[in-house]
């Protein structure tokens, strides 16, 4: 009776693995009828016992995941009109407004950022402070990442527990760097024992493909979900990418910029979470990246500490065209993780409540910008990493003339055929100038960031000026005018002829 | 729907297929559908509760079986959900069986002329 007990325990703990979705629907059924099946199998004996509980275990991964599967599937199907309805965790209304937090689960959604600006808070003390400070400095920050190693778990069961409410995905941003950084670590040192092609060309692949495909792939399915959780994920990565542009600045302050920017970054989680607001969090997060971005490239332009004779490039005294050079790039790429999915989301929204045709003309201009995407990755994987590889492989001529322009020509045809299909459908639907505008100036600035200079580039070896200028000129307000449009409210919500909602 | 439509929706997976005609006598929980279904193949078909569930989910999205209260559980608890057939899982379920009979009758034709 016990061990019959028991069992069903481990099974009810097996069913928490479902989506939540699911368990509502069926997760009582589910453990009734394990009883069930238990209690009448325990009289026969113990081998169909063992059989039976083999048996679940055996198809155990295979349900969960298919069941997650549809799950994502019928959310990505019944995205709704209206934005951000579909909320875990917490209720939310159809223009992105979430119940608030509660004050000590937003205040969760802060703490893994306090955690890291703490860490560096201490590293630039002991940086201050000289040889003695600096190796307690090193116990107080290898303790402190234990303790955030073990909070991270800690909050993963808590919010599992708990049906992975909005606070939790602050802690997620955190699961999935880890992840990246490990399979980053495992390839250096594969690279250790396999040699050069691993260490370095691996490590490129894995840097300016992999990673940046499988970040475009899970944000936009996040967005798609829910965007409040977006947000919070997408945080730490932001300040990932803008800890770059400290490369060759001094000590300490580069600790103190550091630890500054991770606070700020607290104070916008728990703000987030509390506020329960999309539109709000939009702007807030692109505050904090223009804030941080600010500090962190002046900190980099005008506190370097460079070697005599490295790098080629930089001048001295810097100017304000140096910081510059260096706040605009990242600024914009940042922007783009931000903005970029939620531009598609506008458009996929759209798309699907304008029948076949709008389905079709978002699903060409998807392929079309995921191609441009790929393709300009793969141009700054060549870029970084030297073109060697790839003229080995097709020549140095080949390569000249081929320069993937093929490939850009396909995407455009196709991003170009989906505007099409878009504004006929725009057309049918009788939509008011007014939205149908707003629509297609969603269309335009989903690839804007990608094309205008890639003709200019194709051309001409000149490219970093050039697309230092287009950066700059047009990369600003791409950012104001995309913040805009995705934190509108009602652009989404396609309305027919009649008023009434397709 | 239309039958073309229907015809689309075959061939119906083993487990599919087992747990409609399961249902097609009368409506079943879902300890009673396990059973039934192992019963119907002599043993060859043994679903887990996760498959079971995941393939009841399928059915009840494509709106072939419908769910409702029935009496309550064995022990007295509270009711159990039922399921059955609604009639477009039942036209599904003799589209299949139909497509089966149509298979063995060629099958048959075939293996009867190879023995001639």
């Amino acid at each position: 009776m016990r061990g019959a007990q028991f069992l069903c325990r481990i099974y009810g703990v097996l069913v928490r693995f479902y989506p939540r979705r699911f368990r509502a629907e069926f997760g009582a059924e589910m453990r009734a009828v394990f009883a069930e099946a238990v209690a009448e199998t325990t009289a026969r004996g113990w081998i169909p016992l063992a059989g039976l509980c083999l048996r679940e275990l055996r198809d155990w991964p295979g349900a969960v995941l298919r069941a997650h599967w549809l799950t994502l599937k019928e959310r990505m199907m019944s995205e709704p009109l209206a934005n951000g309805v579909i909320s875990s965790g917490h209720a939310s209304t159809s223009d992105g407004r979430h119940a608030p937090a509660p004050w000590q689960e937003a205040l969760l959604a802060g703490l893994p950022y306090a955690f890291w600006a703490l860490i560096a808070l201490t590293s630039a003390i002991s940086h201050g402070l000289g040889p003695t400070a600096s190796q307690v400095g090193q116990v107080v920050k290898i303790t402190l990442g234990g303790a955030f190693a073990l909070s991270l778990v800690a909050a993963l069961v808590f919010a599992w527990r708990r049906g992975w409410p909005h606070w939790s995905a602050s802690w997620i941003g955190y699961v999935g760097l880890l992840g990246l950084s490990i399979l980053g670590l495992a390839l250096q040192a594969l690279g250790a024992i396999r040699g050069d092609w691993w260490k370095w060309r691996a490590s490129d692949i894995y840097l300016y493909l992999v990673v940046p495909f499988l970040l475009a792939i899970a944000l936009y399915i996040l967005a798609l979900r829910d965007r409040l959780k977006f947000l919070l994920v997408l945080l730490p990565f932001l300040l990932l990418l803008w800890t770059l542009v400290l490369e060759f600045s001094v000590y300490p302050l580069r600790d103190i910029v550091t630890s500054v920017a991770w606070l700020g970054a607290a104070l916008v989680a728990t703000l987030i979470a509390r506020t329960g607001q999309v539109r709000t969090g939009i702007w807030m997060a692109l505050a904090l990246s223009l804030a941080v971005g600010l500090t962190f490239s002046y900190t980099g332009t005008h506190h370097r500490a460079l070697s005599p004779g490295t790098p080629i490039g930089y001048r001295s005294p810097p100017t304000f065209l140096d910081w510059l050079n260096l706040l605009i790039p990242t600024m914009l790429t940042t922007s783009l993780m931000l903005l970029e999915p939620l531009l598609l989301r506008r458009l996929r929204s759209f798309g699907q409540h304008t029948g076949t045709l709008g389905k079709w003309g978002f699903r060409l201009s998807a392929v079309g910008l995921f191609l441009l995407l790929a393709k300009n990755l793969v141009r700054s994987w060549w870029s970084v990493s030297g073109a060697t590889f790839i003229r080995l492989e097709w020549g140095y001529e080949a390569s000249k003339v081929f320069r993937f322009s093929l490939l850009e020509d396909v995407a455009l045809i196709f991003y170009l055929a989906g505007a099409i299909l878009f504004g006929v459908a725009l057309v049918r639907i009788e939509m008011s100038i007014k939205k149908g505008t707003l629509l297609l100036l969603a269309f335009v600035l989903a690839i804007a960031p990608l094309t205008p200079v890639l003709p200019i580039i194709n051309d001409s070896w000149h490219w970093p000026a050039v697309s230092q200028m287009w950066l700059t000129v047009a990369g600003l307000p791409w950012i104001a005018l995309g913040a805009w449009l995705v934190s509108r409210r009602g652009v989404g919500s396609v309305s027919g002829a009649e008023g009434q909602p397709i | 729907m239309a039958q073309s439509d229907i015809e689309r929706q075959l061939p119906l997976t083993e487990a599919t297929l087992f747990i409609m005609l399961s249902l097609a006598s009368e409506p079943k929980h879902g300890y009673a559908i396990m059973k039934e279904v192992e019963s119907l193949s002599e043993g060859r078909v043994l679903l887990s509760t996760g498959t079971l569930y995941g393939a009841l989910k399928r059915l009840l999205d494509d709106g072939w079986i419908e769910r409702t209260d029935g009496a309550g559980s064995s022990d007295g608890g509270r009711p159990r959900k039922v399921y059955a057939l609604t009639r477009l899982g039942r036209r599904v379920l003799d589209g299949e069986v139909e497509r089966l009979r149509d298979l063995i009758a060629i099958a048959q034709l075939q293996a009867a002329g190879a023995d001639l």
